[in-house]
Order: C-alpha cells, then structure tokens, then sequence
C-alpha cells in the first residue's frame, strides 16, 4: 500500500510537468511514464486475466478505457482516469480494511485460550481441546472460555460483550458460568458443561456470520443487477462508439470514442456489491452488540416493516416471577391447602408449581404422589396421601363440574379440590417488568399500529395488566395450540406487506415464534431452544430491546436505500451526461470509485449508529 | 423417508478463509461459478470476514475445493484459499 502510495506521487509529479511543459513530444514521453506508474500493473492483470479466461474485469475495462483516451489524442484524460481510478481504489481498500477492522474487534468476543486444571497442574490451552467435565481456571480479567459452572470462588462478570448490559453480573459457586463473558476481579474454578462449539459465544459468533447467508431482498436485487449491469453498459459503449459516427452527419469517431469510454469506466458495480451487504452486516453486527442476534439480513427487513407485535404475557411483558399472595381455604387449614396444591403439583416446572413449592417450604415426599396427570391448559389432577387432588384454574374446575369460587382478583387464582370437593383457592401473582412500560411507549413512537398481548392467563389478569401496560388488545385463557390459532388469524387479516411480530420467551411457544413474521425470542442467553427457534434473539429480558431492535433494522434498511440509490442514480446520471458529451472521463472515475468510497463509509455508519 | 434422510447425510458444511479479497464483484463470480460445480448444495460468502461456505456432497469435496481453488485464483490471484 506504501509502495503504490509513492508511485502515485511520483507518477502525479509526472502528470502535472506534462501539463505545464510545452514540448509536444515531450510532454507525450511524461503523460506515458506517469501512465506506466499508475496503471502498469491494473494492465498488467487485465493481460493475465485475459490468459486466464476471464476477460470483463475491472482491470480489462479500465485499461481499454484510458489507453483508449491515449489512441484518440486525449493523453491527459487517459493518465487521468487511471491515476484517479488507483487513488480511487486505494482510499476504497483503506476503507475496506476499516470496515473490517471494525467487524473483527466487534466479534472479538472469541476466547483465545483455556486454563484447565489437569493432574493437579493448569494448562493453557485452545478452548477446542477443552472437555465437558474438567475443570478451567478464569483469573480477573479474563474471558470465560467455555459454558460451565462455578464449583469455586464468587466474582463479578461483565457481560456486556454478550448482552450490551453494562451492570455486572454477580456469580457464586454453582452459579452458571457462560462463555464470552469477562471475570471482572475474583478467581474462579468452573466445571465445563459444554464444548466449545456448543458453547454460548461460539454460537453466537455463529449466529453473527452465517447471518449474512440470509440474504435481504435488497441484496438479492444487488446480485441481480450487479450480474446484468456490466455486459449492458458495455454493449452500449460498444454501440455508441460506432453506431452515431455512422449515421449522424458530422460526428467523428474520435468524439464517440471518448464518450462512450465513460461507459466502460462506470461499467463496475462495485459500490453497490461492497456497501448493500456492508450496511446489513453492520447492522446485524451493531445489534449483536446490544444484544439482539438478527439471524439474517431478510429479518432486518422484516423487522423494519413491523406494525403488529403480539406479546406472550408470562415471563415476556410480566417477571414470570410468581409469589403466592393470598391462601383462602374452605373447610381444611390454610396450610394443608398449601400442602395439596404443592404436592399435587410438584412434577411440573411451570412458574406457578415453582411459587407453590417455594411458598410451601417444606420438602416434598414423591413417595406420597401418585396417578400425576396434567391437563394442559388446565392444571393437574394427582393423587396426595389417598386424596384425589385436582389443582388448576376455573376451566378445571368447570371441566369436573366443581362449585368455586368465582372471586376475580388480579394474579392467577389455584383452585383446589379435594376428593371432588372444593377446597379453596391459592392467588399467586406475577409482576410486570420495569422497563415494560417503556417499551410500549417506545414502540408507539416506532410507527407500531397494533399492540396485542396473548396469554394462557384468566382475563381478569390479562386485562388488568393490559391496561396498565397501555396495550390494545388482549386474547386471555388460550392454551398453546391456541395461540398459534391466534397469530394465524392475525396474519391473515393484515397486509402482506407489514409484519407481524411475535415476542415470546422462546421456551414454549416455539410454533407460535415460527409461525410469525418474525419470532422474537427473549431473556435467551444460555437457552439454545430460544436461539433455535427465534429469528431475532434477545439475550437479556428485556422488553425495551424490541423498540431497539426495530429502531437498528431502519436504521440499516435507510443506509442501504441510500447507497442503492446514490450509487445507480450518480452511475445513470454519468451515462446520459457522457452521451450528450457533457461530462469528462473525470466525472466517470468518480462515479465509478469515488462513489463506491462515498457508499463503503455510509455503509460504516450501519455499525456505528447502532453501537 | 429413509433414503431422503441418506442423501441428507451425505452433505457436509465448510467453511473457507480467503485472505486478501480485494474486490467484492470478484466474490460474487466466484461465488456463482462454484455453486454450479457438480456437488454443490449451496455456497455462501462474505465480503468482510474473508469467509465462503461449501455445503457440498461428501464424497465429491476433493474434487470440489480443487476446481474451487481454480475459480478463485482465476478472479483474484493473490487470494489464500484454506479451510477455517
């Protein structure tokens, strides 16, 4: 690069002599020395690739087009447009090689090395030799190399290369440990539970590259149009160097010629091929550092045309915490209530048999519980002790024809019924995220027409929440499946040309995250089946990421729009102006790489806007 | 069924570092010719990692990364080809 950089000078000190000197013949012997200096070696690869059979290249073209100037008497042009075009060129591949400094350091989050601890002794090897089950030694400052957990020590980890969170996250010995996070100051001991291609930042490096492999619509025309583009403009260059001296009475070969070299220099996509799929990795690349994988550029554009978002209610919108507010029993204790409802549900991991569990306190004796059948959508019927306990919400109760009680109150009401009867009800309520405010407020201002939130709760709650939250519509007692039912009959009622986004923790809700526009998973750092099922994967819980998310995909969307149409239209603009004779082959150059420079560091802002 | 899920198995992924591309057309010609090699499932490149990912037939790989190597040595000369 320095080497060409002083040819250039040396061969523009040439340039410039031959333009003040008088002398024809001379000045013709310095218009060749500073052409062979500047463009040697582009004619140079344009023979080689000639040899090689591939003839329409850059370097073909560009060499026709200003030895081309040189056969028509116009030196000046000729040397011109090849010294221009490698400055061109070299402020390209600077910006080039900026672009992919930047990706690489945002991708830097890859570990280089592992201290296990073999034979009493650490050593220090590549991640990939690591197994699942020894045991790595992460010292302050380092990066956790593989997904485990701490069987030693307590520390605070950063994990905004991860999650684009700055608070430190606190762990202690058998806390998770994932991968790609940074120690920020205690010594820790973790037992791997992943290899290293199974491991968090090794997916997520993953997830980042292939992404482009989704290609965009905007990207797929680019491919499209890069392909057509160059044999048409120069069969028209072709055209217009014989045909119009032919016909029109006073044209000359000489003056067509130089027109239609414009052709040929412009004739190179470049600055569409490099900065369209510049744009959209940087914008995947400057959402994954806020922690929101974008599977692919084609979700960038979906995302970007979200008017519809459906919310999943539980663990999404609301902490998916459940604490047990009220116990009210008719005819046994408070407590034996408690003990019914906790055994009875003691196989399921749902929230709310987790509230129970932690609310009853005591540990449960399995051998006590049999005939376990859950009803879904409904609770669970099982046997405790010889009681035939049924423990769920209304529908179960309608469902075994029960009398309850039909209090309404905000939170999730557990009926129970002992041996057919009813036993009382246990209210557990779950709370809504801080920042779940925010985020409706947010997205209103994203130009989101409709606001819906589906749960598996009672109505009474859903609303409740709704409400508060400032959302539209809610669908309230769904099961699973209908959920999906949900979704679907949504996205036949709107245009084709918006999108429909479902937001979901990505455990549960799996048809429904695929059967959507866009899937949205959240809260999914560590949770593979989230990262599976989703396009877009929000690694922290927080729901303020969608408005973010969005936001980051129009931003993308607007840069790559922008050099489409800056590129083609300065391109066509050049094209009609160089065949009415009113634009030099200096203006073409430009088109040609100052546009493409012009474009490759709009692109840049793709990564930086968003960080 | 069965047999579907033979041919399925019989493709593999791989992925490609081309250190030194200079021009992103060049790419995507070369990514063009070398989804029609014989074999080849898919091929996916990208401009800014340097990185090209072969899905292919297992037992044609040989031959596919060699007329690979070709293609791109034909479009940008100075391109290291190695496995990443």
């Amino acid at each position: 690069m320095k080497k060409l950089l002083w040819r250039l000078i040396i061969s523009a000190i040439f340039f410039v002599s031959a333009i003040i000197i008088n002398d024809s013949q001379l000045k013709l012997i310095m218009y060749i020395i500073s052409y062979i200096l500047a463009g040697g070696d582009v004619v140079k690869r344009a023979i080689e690739n000639i040899k090689n059979g591939q003839v329409f290249d850059e370097n073909f073209l560009m060499s026709v087009a200003s030895i081309g100037a040189f056969f028509i008497g116009e030196a000046p042009e000729g040397v011109g447009v090849m010294l221009f075009y490698q400055i061109g060129e070299m402020l390209q591949s600077y910006a080039v090689g900026q672009s992919r400094r930047s990706i690489s350091s945002l991708m830097d989050i890859r570990p280089d090395y592992a201290n296990v601890l073999r034979n009493g002794e650490v050593l220090t090897i590549p991640p990939e030799e690591v197994e699942i089950g020894e045991i790595i030694v992460i010292k302050a400052g380092e990066r956790v190399p593989l997904d485990g957990i701490v069987v030693e020590g307590n520390s605070m980890l950063d994990t905004s290369a991860l999650t684009g969170e700055s608070l430190p996250r606190e762990v202690i010995t058998g806390s998770e440990l994932l991968s790609g996070c940074i120690n920020m100051n205690g010594l820790l001991n973790a037992k791997v539970t992943k290899s290293y291609s199974e491991s968090t930042v090794n997916k997520i490096l993953e997830l980042v590259e292939n992404a482009s492999s989704r290609k965009s619509k905007s990207e797929k025309f680019i491919t499209r149009f890069a392909r057509v583009y160059t044999p048409v403009v120069v069969v028209i260059a072709v055209v217009l160097a014989i045909i119009p001296p032919l016909i029109i009475k006073g044209a000359t070969f000489n003056e067509w010629i130089y027109r239609s070299l414009a052709f040929l220099v412009v004739s190179c996509p470049c600055a569409l091929v490099i900065s369209v799929p510049l744009s959209f990795f940087g914008g995947i690349g400057g959402a994954s550092r806020n922690g929101i994988l974008v599977k692919g550029s084609n979700y960038l554009e979906s995302l970007a045309k979200t008017e519809i978002i459906v919310f999943d209610k539980t663990g999404t919108l609301t902490k998916g915490v459940f604490k047990v507010q009220k116990i009210h029993s008719e005819k046994i204790k408070p407590e034996e209530l408690l003990k019914l409802a906790a055994y009875a549900e003691s196989y399921s991991n749902h929230p709310i048999s987790l509230s129970l569990k932690e609310a009853y306190k005591k540990d449960i004796d399995i051998e006590k519980i049999s005939q376990v059948e859950e009803i879904s959508g409904h609770g669970v019927s099982a046997a405790v002790e010889n009681i035939k306990v049924l423990a769920g919400n209304d529908k179960l109760m309608e469902k075994f024809k029960i009398p309850y009680n039909k209090e309404t109150s905000e939170g999730t009401l557990v009926h129970i019924a002992a041996d057919g009867e009813y036993a009382g009800y246990i209210l557990i309520a779950d709370k809504i995220k801080d920042d779940a405010f925010e985020a409706v407020s947010d997205l209103r201002k994203h130009n989101i027409k409709d606001i819906v939130m589906l749960t598996g709760d009672s109505e009474s709650v859903a609303i409740n929440t709704a409400r508060e939250l400032g959302i539209d519509r809610v669908y309230a007692g769904l099961l699973p499946a209908d959920k999906v039912e949900k979704v679907e009959e949504l996205i036949s009622q709107k245009s084709k040309k918006v999108t429909l986004m479902f937001v979901g923790d990505g455990i549960n809700d799996a048809p429904v995250l695929a059967r959507a526009d866009v899937g949205v998973a959240m809260g999914a750092l560590g949770s593979d089946a989230a990262i599976e099922a989703a396009d877009v994967v929000i690694m922290t819980d927080e729901p303020s990421k969608i408005a973010k998310a969005i936001e980051i995909a129009k931003n993308t969307i607007k840069i790559a729009y922008q050099n489409i149409i800056f590129a083609i239209s300065v391109k066509v603009i050049i094209l009609v102006l160089s065949t009415l004779g009113l634009a030099s082959l200096w203006a073409a150059v430009f088109a040609d790489v100052g546009v493409t420079f012009i474009a490759v560091l709009n692109a840049m802002r793709a990564l930086r806007l968003n960080n | 069924m069965n047999k579907l899920n033979q041919y399925v198995e019989e493709d593999m992924t791989k992925t490609y570092k081309l250190q030194g591309l200079d021009c992103a057309n060049c790419l995507a010609k070369m990514e063009r010719k070398i989804s029609k090699l014989k074999g080849v499932k898919s091929v996916t490149s990208n401009f800014f990692t340097e990185k090209m990912i072969i899905e292919a037939d297992d037992g044609l790989m040989p031959e596919i990364e060699e007329a690979a190597l070709k293609i791109i040595k034909k479009y940008e000369p100075q391109v290291v080809f190695e496995e990443a």
